[in-house]
């Protein structure tokens, strides 16, 4: 089911409630959050006490996004007005003169505020998407460096590194990034899967074999997490049509059948109403099943 | 230039849709058509990831499953960059469409959103397509008959349907959410009056 819930129509403290949740899980709704504050919180933003110059950040980080720099710069006239030395709101200013392409302007703004207050990592992280913004991947590539040997963990970090890596098609200098993720949070399942979806990607024995085993890590950490599922199937259903081992090829096609009966098992607790293709899926996975059990 | 590219209302403005939805990021989909002669017809797609790199599995997984339903109506691949002033052919998009056509035996077409474009007084095609000559992707002719859905497109953005579309990856996150977008299709027909 797709989310058709019409944004408009909340009510004042759901409207509050879901910009809340939005803020602390970090999400990127930037086109809903300028939505919400516009039909709805704007219309007495007084009402949230304490919580509405969080609120006028958000909006304003939003409305950058959104391509709504008047929006933007409503809400940074308000938090000016309230914290006139704030470097937090200096920050929002910075990221205005990024929406408008001014990096430049930006950058300097940055430069400030990394002297002022070398512990704050968000203006050295800000410093790196400008670099992104203008396309310039090897320097974006070289200034995370430089912020990773200071805050060495930070996994969003380490992250975004494994992306530019991609891009650049080093994908074994993209495995070590997200390795270095798995050492930071290791019961972080989504770390694990990726690491497996690069060694599939890579490709070859040893890696195929690597990969399988992240799978079935993540998949024990997270049991409902369907990517690390079919990456299972994904695995095994390699392994077992290259490997020269009788024993292991067995043991693959098994494990691969397994999988696919595990899918099932999902898809079909699958309503047609909301999913009208799960059936065709289920079709396509038990096709799978006799494929992969005739290997 | 062997082929003409045309891409019809449904796809074309399930594209766009797909770029609305994710606007900070490159988008990534399959192709669904027929081919006659020299033309190719594009009838149908679906979006698969939202990511500027996507890896193998997923994209392994979303081409079995989509061949398997579509087999060698599957043409082609559709992608956008995500910066927006970067109109450069993606490598993982290349990739994508070599593997189609190895998959289906038969030459894949490729087809770029060009993001500079993908405003509303604009007047051209957002839609480029290329096809591959010996080692590399050639520009090639599209068909293009804008003026007329487009204004049907308009209506669909102003609803924020976009907000509905669903590609392959939010499938995986989420196995309710239908990534050949068989609701979203319906309502595009209707409130585009899209003739199908």
């Amino acid at each position: 089911m797709a989310e058709t819930t019409d944004l408009t129509q909340l009510s004042y403290e759901d409207a509050r409630a879901m910009l809340k949740k939005w803020r602390e899980c970090g999400v990127r709704r930037s086109e809903e959050v300028v939505e919400i504050w516009e039909h709805i919180i704007s219309r007495s933003p007084a009402s949230l006490g304490d919580e509405q110059w969080a609120v006028l950040e958000q909006v304003c980080i939003a409305g950058l996004d959104a391509a709504r720099v008047d929006l933007a710069q409503e809400c940074i006239d308000s938090l000016h007005a309230q914290f006139p030395e704030s470097n937090r709101v200096l920050k929002l200013k910075a990221m205005q003169l990024e929406a408008t392409e001014h990096y430049q302007k930006a950058l300097e703004i940055y430069d400030r505020l990394v002297e002022e207050d070398p512990n704050n990592n968000s203006y050295r992280k800000r410093k790196v998407a400008v670099l992104l913004a203008q396309g310039k991947r090897l320097d974006a590539i070289r200034a995370i460096n430089e912020y990773l040997k200071i805050f060495l963990n930070d996994p969003e970090a380490w992250l975004q590194l494994s992306e530019l890596f991609l891009q650049e098609n080093d994908v074994a200098k993209a495995v070590h990034c997200l390795e270095e993720c798995v050492l930071i949070q290791p019961l972080n399942s989504m770390y694990f899967r990726r690491l497996g979806d690069l060694r599939y990607t890579q490709g070859g024995a040893e890696n195929i074999e690597l990969a399988r085993a992240y799978y079935e890590r993540a998949l024990k950490i997270n049991p409902t997490d369907l990517r690390s599922q079919y990456g299972i199937l994904l695995s095994n259903n390699q392994i077992a049509s290259t490997t020269k081992s009788a024993s292991e090829k067995k043991k693959a096609g098994t494990a691969a059948v397994d999988a696919i009966d595990n899918l099932v098992n999902r898809y079909q607790k699958i309503s047609p109403k909301s999913n009208p293709e799960s059936d065709g899926i289920l079709n396509c996975l038990e096709a799978m099943k006799v494929t992969v059990g005739s290997k | 230039m062997k082929y003409q590219v045309e891409t019809q209302a449904l796809p074309y403005s399930t594209i766009i849709l797909h770029c609305l939805k994710y606007p900070s990021k490159g988008v990534f989909g399959l192709l669904i058509g027929n081919k006659k002669g020299d033309k190719v017809t594009v009838t149908g797609c679906v979006p698969l990831s939202h990511e500027s790199t996507p890896l193998a599995p997923p994209l392994e997984l979303a081409t079995a499953l989509v061949h398997g339903k579509f087999g060698v109506s599957l043409v082609g691949v559709y992608f956008s960059n995500s910066n927006p002033s970067d109109a450069s052919l993606n490598m993982y998009a290349t990739r994508l469409a070599d593997r189609i056509t190895s998959v289906t035996s038969s030459p894949a077409i490729l087809v770029q959103v060009m993001n500079e474009r993908l405003v509303s007084d604009c007047d051209q095609d957002r839609l480029v397509a290329y096809e591959k000559d010996g080692d590399s992707w050639k520009e090639t002719k599209t068909i293009f008959q804008g003026s007329n859905f487009l204004r049907g497109l308009q209506a669909v953005i102003q609803k924020k349907l976009y907000r509905e579309l669903a590609d392959f990856e939010n499938h995986l996150d989420n196995p309710e959410f239908d990534f050949y977008n068989t609701n979203l299709s319906n309502k595009l027909v209707q409130v585009a009056e899209f003739r199908t």
